[in-house]
């Protein structure tokens, strides 16, 4: 569950040439050690996440805020429970996610 | 080659998105109550070890019965000081913040205190530290809901 982010290699940059990815770029430590402040990842948007992905997606509760979280739970109805990798800093969920605030799955991180 | 190439695009371009992977301002649930359950827990189960009368020697199954109960104590008591420890530390250094300090100079020595009494009741079987864990425990939840301007009075399940 907590498969580390593959650095970009040619079909990343590719992907990225022609516009399907986005990138962002991670604030906090809850995804230690996977990601660590400041890493940059690329974001398939619009992708179906699968258990064990990690996320970018919208807070259910506080608008404007954008998340990055592992899906530990992919529940019958679509949506997500998501929690960040590292148990010290990311203690308390907030509910699951619906599919329309899945910003897209991260799919690999740009060297810093 | 690539990977480098890539990174100083990344440079080069506008900066991204941010994303968060904080864990307060996601939920911002925060309670004493937690750490108040997992001393109370605790707290419980070095009174039972405590009240143990050994069997008569010699009577080998009620010995085995004994130590059974021992070990499944000391095992809860172990556990339980243990995440009491871990939900204040969360609560000390995620939800409280500078300004609180400010309002209460003494709050960094009163969780360095009750984090410590943690490991002293994880440690031994004091009745005693157990229940100043539990008077920690009391005073963080009284500047806990004072910070929140709530009154929340203080309870313990048992």
């Amino acid at each position: 569950m907590t498969d580390r982010i593959p650095a970009a290699g040619a079909r990343e940059a590719l992907h990225w040439l022609l516009q399907r990815r986005r990138r962002f770029v991670v604030r906090g430590r809850s995804m230690l050690p996977t990601l660590t402040e400041g890493a940059t990842v690329l974001v398939e948007p619009g992708a179906c996440p699968v258990l064990g992905d990690v996320v970018v997606a919208r807070h259910p509760h506080v608008q404007g805020l954008t998340l990055i979280k592992r899906v530990s739970a992919v529940l019958r109805d679509g949506r997500t429970e998501l929690h960040g990798d590292n148990p010290t800093e990311s203690t308390h969920a907030f509910g699951a996610i619906r599919p329309q605030d899945v910003i897209g799955v991260v799919r690999s991180r740009l060297a810093s | 080659m690539l990977e480098t190439a890539l990174a100083a695009l990344n440079q080069r371009l506008s900066k991204p998105t941010e994303a968060s992977a904080h864990c307060d301002g996601p939920c911002g649930v925060y309670d004493p109550s937690s750490a108040r359950i997992a001393a109370e827990a605790a707290a419980s189960m070095t009174k039972k070890i405590l009240a143990l009368q050994p069997p008569a020697a010699g009577d080998a199954p009620a010995w085995a019965a004994y130590l059974n109960t021992v070990a499944r104590y000391v095992a809860i008591k172990e556990e339980q000081a243990h995440l009491a420890k871990e939900e204040l530390l969360v609560l000390w250094t995620d939800y409280f913040k500078p300004q609180h300090l400010a309002a209460y100079p003494d709050l960094h020595d009163t969780f360095w205190q009750a984090a410590k009494l943690c490991s002293s009741v994880k440690v031994e079987v004091s009745a005693v530290h157990a229940q100043e864990l539990m008077d920690a425990i009391e005073k963080i939840h009284g500047i806990f809901w004072a910070t929140k301007g709530r009154d929340i009075g203080w309870y313990t399940a048992s």
